[in-house]
């Protein structure tokens, strides 16, 4: 009986043991992983700097087959996409997830909401599909131009793809608001769009500014839409104007021509570059986007307690 | 007893769209200048009678019939800016909410939505409505720091302060010392008395001794209905019900 309980409890102990490592290598593992790929990426691209002056990297042509790699078109490219997709996304996303969470009656909510999400795991290919069939054709003849496969097609497309997750992550930052707040404005003679922009949103700021890092960090990984309907001509793109030519963004860049280069040359080591870059760019907007987060949780606590 | 209605209540009935039926045939004159007090066990109604007098309870889906009158205008007529109503009748919830703002801004806020510009009248405003509300001494050096870093009691006379702002003629209360402590309740209740001078006062105590220490006149509500009313003091010393002297005794409720 004796032995039974002390072999009982040893073996409880070595159980305990076994599952909180195996919990403590799965937290850990993401941390490598990430580890592991930022110094894959490093190995891989490195010996691009061995072969190439930054300036070379740092210039306008991207035609590997004569040797230019300037990642300019590519970089700028991608910009202004996301750019676009964001200035598309983030107002219009806002404001369904204002309607969703404040103007909608509930069964109007109920269908909405759900909708929104399904729209969210659409995959991307499907809505690259679309944009040649349905949207290219109609860039391309309301706006009178060579070609419908531009970077505002891709924007447009790239916007569909962020507004899922904006509105999801908005209007749940928005109906996290105490109701009290509404009635307290409502009570203070506040009309409902008063009430709404000047005491929920800012209210929800912390949850709606996560909202849009979340869809603009969407769109700047995003490689198959923007493959399919951005025309892929890496040109310079130099202002407002380069919306409406064929660009190139860096995902459809090693997307397109991974597949296709000698293993070891310069060439492969250049588009590791660029993904070192995407690599940096997206781990940027992340970490801003925390560290906003953080901040405003910091400063809940604060006056909380 | 009081011959000066503030607000004339006629047959008023309001149900919820899940069936609850929250007040049955109100009839009520609250008196201009006076404490009126609505008590009475959980359910009873109050939070529904006052959120209706100004109008707060649109937004819910609820069936209003009856009419409430604010001097000589029924309150439901379609033509009432329910805007400048909220105005003229301001309310103070149980739970003080301030706004996400500084103290100054949760006072001027209203009239600024209002369309005052004037700083000198925004100024006036906070200083006005801070004393009246026994607050003033307290914030007056900081005025410029976030509300939410306020007591409980602090921040619920904030919330009073805020409504006084707009200079309304009606304040309703709904339990606003439920979260406050006996020497914050204490302050809030004697601002009270002062400014029933100047406004019209409907309250839902947070007890019956409130309801005791300061109704004007007390109202007693069962389940959506009146079931008694009379000044403070002959209320609660000759209460003519029987359910209203089971209350008061502490025999239910």
């Amino acid at each position: 009986m004796n032995s039974k309980m002390i072999f009982n409890t040893k073996y409880r102990q070595l159980l305990e043991f076994v599952v909180e490592a195996i919990i403590r290598i799965s937290g850990y593992s993401a941390v490598v992983f990430v580890g592991l790929i930022f110094l894959f990426l490093m190995q891989e691209s490195l010996p691009t700097f061995g072969e190439l002056q930054a300036r070379d990297l740092w210039s306008q042509r991207w035609y590997p087959i004569e040797n230019y790699f300037g990642v300019l078109p590519l970089l700028s490219g991608s910009l202004i996409i996301t750019l676009g997709a964001a200035f598309i996304a983030i107002p219009f996303g806002l404001m369904t997830a204002i309607f969703i969470a404040e103007i909608a009656p509930l069964w109007l909510r109920e269908i909405l909401k759900p909708l929104v999400e399904v729209l969210g795991g659409v995959p991307s290919v499907v809505l690259g599909f679309l944009g040649i069939t349905v949207l290219a054709p109609l860039v391309r003849e309301e706006l009178y131009l060579p070609t419908g496969l531009t970077a505002f097609t891709g924007a447009v497309l790239l916007a569909g793809m962020a507004i899922p997750t904006i509105v999801s992550v908005a209007e749940d930052a928005l109906d996290a608001v105490p109701k009290a707040y509404r009635d307290a404005a409502l009570a203070l003679g506040a009309t409902r769009w008063q009430t709404i922009w000047r005491v929920t949103l800012p209210a929800a700021r912390s949850g709606v500014l996560t909202a849009t890092m979340l869809g603009i960090g969407r769109a700047i990984g995003e490689t198959m839409t923007v493959m399919m309907v951005t025309g892929n001509a890496p040109q310079m793109a130099s202002g407002l104007g380069s919306l409406f030519i064929s660009l190139r963004t860096m995902t459809a860049t090693i997307a397109a021509e991974m597949g296709e280069v000698a293993n070891g040359s310069l060439h492969y080591h250049v588009l590791f570059s660029i993904g070192l870059i995407l690599f940096l760019v997206s781990l940027t907007v992340n970490i801003t986007a925390s560290a906003v987060l953080f901040r405003a949780r910091k400063r809940t606590e604060r006056l909380l307690s | 007893m009081f011959d000066n209605p503030k607000i004339r209540i006629n047959e008023l009935s309001v149900g919820y769209d899940d069936g609850t039926q929250a007040l049955s045939d109100v009839c009520l004159d609250i008196p201009e200048n006076a404490i009126t007090a609505l008590f009475g066990p959980a359910g009873g109604g109050k939070s529904t009678l006052l959120r209706t007098l100004n109008r707060l309870n649109d937004l819910l889906d609820v069936s209003i019939s009856g009419e409430v009158m604010l001097d000589d205008t029924n309150i439901f007529d379609r033509n009432v800016d329910v805007i400048s109503l909220r105005r003229r009748v301001g309310i103070v919830f149980a739970q003080p909410i301030p706004l996400p703002f500084s103290i100054r801004k949760n006072i001027t806020y209203g009239l600024e939505l209002a369309g005052e510009r004037r700083r000198a009248k925004l100024d006036d405003a906070v200083e006005g409505s801070l004393r009246s509300s026994a607050l003033w001494d307290e914030v007056k050096d900081r005025l410029d720091d976030s509300a939410n870093a306020l007591s409980g009691g602090q921040q619920q006379r904030l919330c009073i302060a805020r409504v006084l702002a707009l200079a309304p003629e009606v304040l309703l209360l709904d339990e606003p010392t439920s979260g406050l402590d006996p020497i914050s309740t204490a302050k809030v209740e004697s601002s009270l008395q002062i400014l029933k001078q100047d406004y019209t006062v409907v309250i839902a105590p947070s007890s019956i001794q409130q309801t005791a220490r300061i109704a004007d006149l007390a109202v007693f509500m069962l389940q959506g209905e009146l079931v008694e009313w009379g000044s403070g003091e002959d209320l609660f010393s000759a209460p003519r019900e029987k359910q209203t002297e089971e209350y008061i005794t502490g025999r239910f409720g």
